[in-house]
């Protein structure tokens, strides 16, 4: 006699997933966790190669893994370390600040003056153009003030990001919304508070994060050369004394914050624009 | 009669973008239409009817004549129409990043409305269209036809003299068109505001109407429609048949030119 039993519709679709539950389970949580995972097993081969190298290769060309920490610690244990983290921070975010308010203006002005853009597009073409060294070489020449010095470098390298992508966000308003607000008869300033920022804000923020993670490494290589003070002379100094235990501390640190920064801009990101995120979905 | 639009011998030119010819997108339309009427802009695709809702919402200029809205000029006087003009489009066009009472409210917080206000007014309009409870969702999150309600509700909210209803149900399926037109009507007939409907629909344009004017391309009336009377009388059915064909045939005699 025949046994078979018709399958319910709700598994046709699964034929081919392993029937036991917990399996199931662990397939949608590894699924799920799959960008984490990728990022483990990424620092594993690292620190697999690091102790690798580290064993066979002198100290000063590649410290080993517990030298390496325990440098960390100990510079996570002075006081000047922190000194030197806060000056970095605090220039990375004031150049970050000065550039991204003038170049979201310069992108605003750009989309909506095509005399403004004639002019204004190919200057900052050009200055994309030129290389990151020439402005730093140029910087040292221009300015003797190391503050001065360093937020040019971050400000020259990355208002033009923010600049484009906000002439690019600006001009993707479309005109169908453009036509429903302008027949609310707003002033100019309303059209761009209304209508024209927050169409163009997804842009900005994409070209902020990129801005952010340029400006951390352009005002680290300007700290390096201009400056004595912050993360970026520390560096140089850990360089010039053969220490590469004490430059890969640094490192770790400076990846530590501007990894932070990041994080916290992609939270900004996620909240703000949940209805966008929804709405691809 | 209480007239709130004039629209009197209006032209508009553009100047083609290849070779800086011109050419001309509204020929010469006149009309008027009274507080609590319904005229019904008809004609085919391409013809100028958007051009001619552009030059009523004062978004463009009239190359010649002049348009009167409770007798201000929509363009030359812009800012002094506000809340007197509302218009639903096609499309619902809301803002996706702000929510239905917040897409509701957009014409009183331009227009400088407290927030209390304007949220309760809006809430009301919302209520009226039948959005109540719907107030934190977002565009995304609704049907196309909730949409179009709440766009809806975005044209009143300021309780204009005027609304400009361009083809404000040609996207939706019939059953859902047929509801929201009949909602939207009564919302014109509580508020006594005049309506302008530019449609390609004539059964629609000879549902609702008070009176339709056809246009040829380009834009100029071919004929013009009274339903009002036509409506009450006892053969309004054979009469507005008799309509639909003469329509039909203008427009289509115009295309054979």
């Amino acid at each position: 006699m025949s046994s078979e039993v018709s399958k319910p519709e709700a598994a046709v679709g699964e034929e081919r997933l392993p029937t036991n539950p917990t399996t199931q389970r662990w397939t949608r949580w590894l699924g799920s966790q799959r960008d984490t995972l990728g990022t483990v097993v990424a620092i594993v081969l690292i620190l697999l190669f690091w102790r690798f190298a580290g064993q066979y290769l002198p100290t000063y060309i590649f410290p080993t893994i517990p030298i390496a920490i325990d440098t960390t610690i100990e510079l996570l244990g002075q006081h000047a370390t922190y000194i030197s983290i806060s000056e970095t921070l605090v220039r990375i975010l004031g150049g970050f600040a000065v550039s991204a308010v003038f170049g979201i203006a310069v992108g605003v002005v750009m989309a909506t003056s095509p005399l403004f853009n004639f002019f204004a597009r190919p200057l900052i073409r050009l200055i994309m153009g030129v290389p990151a060294l020439t402005w730093v070489l140029l910087g040292v020449l221009w300015f003797r003030n190391m503050e001065v010095r360093v937020w040019f470098f971050m400000f020259i390298i990355t208002f033009p990001i923010t600049a484009l992508n906000t002439y690019d966000g600006v001009r993707s308003v479309s005109y169908e919304l453009y036509q429903m607000t302008k027949a609310l008869r707003p002033t100019q300033w309303g059209m761009l508070k209304f209508l024209i920022i927050p169409a163009a804000t997804p842009f900005i923020f994409s070209a902020l994060r990129l801005s952010l993670s340029f400006a951390g490494r352009i005002a680290v290589f300007a700290e390096a050369i201009s400056a004595g003070t912050g993360i970026g002379a520390e560096m140089m100094l850990t360089n010039q004394l053969f220490d590469t235990a004490g430059l890969i501390a640094w490192t770790f640190m400076l990846i530590v914050m501007l990894s932070t920064m990041d994080g916290i801009l992609e939270l900004l990101e996620k909240r703000w624009f949940k209805w966008r995120r929804e709405m691809k979905e | 009669m209480n007239t709130v639009v004039e629209v009197q011998s209006v032209r508009k030119d553009f100047e083609s973008g290849i070779d800086g010819d011109r050419f001309t997108a509204v020929k010469d339309v006149s009309f008027t239409v009274a507080k609590s009427e319904i005229v019904c802009i008809c004609g085919k695709t391409g013809c100028g009817k958007s051009t001619l809702v552009n030059l009523m919402l004062g978004i463009d200029k009239p190359t010649d004549g002049t348009i009167r809205i409770d007798g201000l000029s929509p363009h030359d006087d812009f800012m002094g129409m506000r809340g007197k003009l509302a218009v639903v489009f096609q499309t619902d066009r809301l803002l996706p990043w702000r929510n239905v009472i917040d897409n509701a409210a957009i014409a009183l917080e331009v227009a400088g409305v407290g927030k209390e206000e304007r949220y309760e007014a809006a809430s009301s309009w919302l209520t009226k269209v039948g959005l109540g409870g719907w107030e934190q969702a977002y565009p995304h999150q609704l049907s196309g036809g909730m949409r179009q309600r709440t766009s809806i509700a975005r044209a009143f909210v300021t309780s204009p003299q005027v609304i400009l209803l361009d083809e404000a149900f040609g996207h939706l399926d019939e059953v859902t068109a047929h509801k929201l037109r009949k909602d939207c009507l009564a919302l014109i007939d509580e508020t006594q505001a005049a309506a302008i409907v530019v449609t390609h629909n004539i059964s629609e344009a000879l549902e609702i109407g008070t009176r339709i004017l056809v246009l040829g391309k380009p834009a100029r009336v071919l004929s013009v429609h009274e339903l009002a009377e036509a409506r009450a009388a006892d053969d309004w059915a054979i009469q507005r048949d008799r309509m639909r064909e003469e329509i039909f045939r203008n427009i289509e005699i115009e295309s054979q030119d």
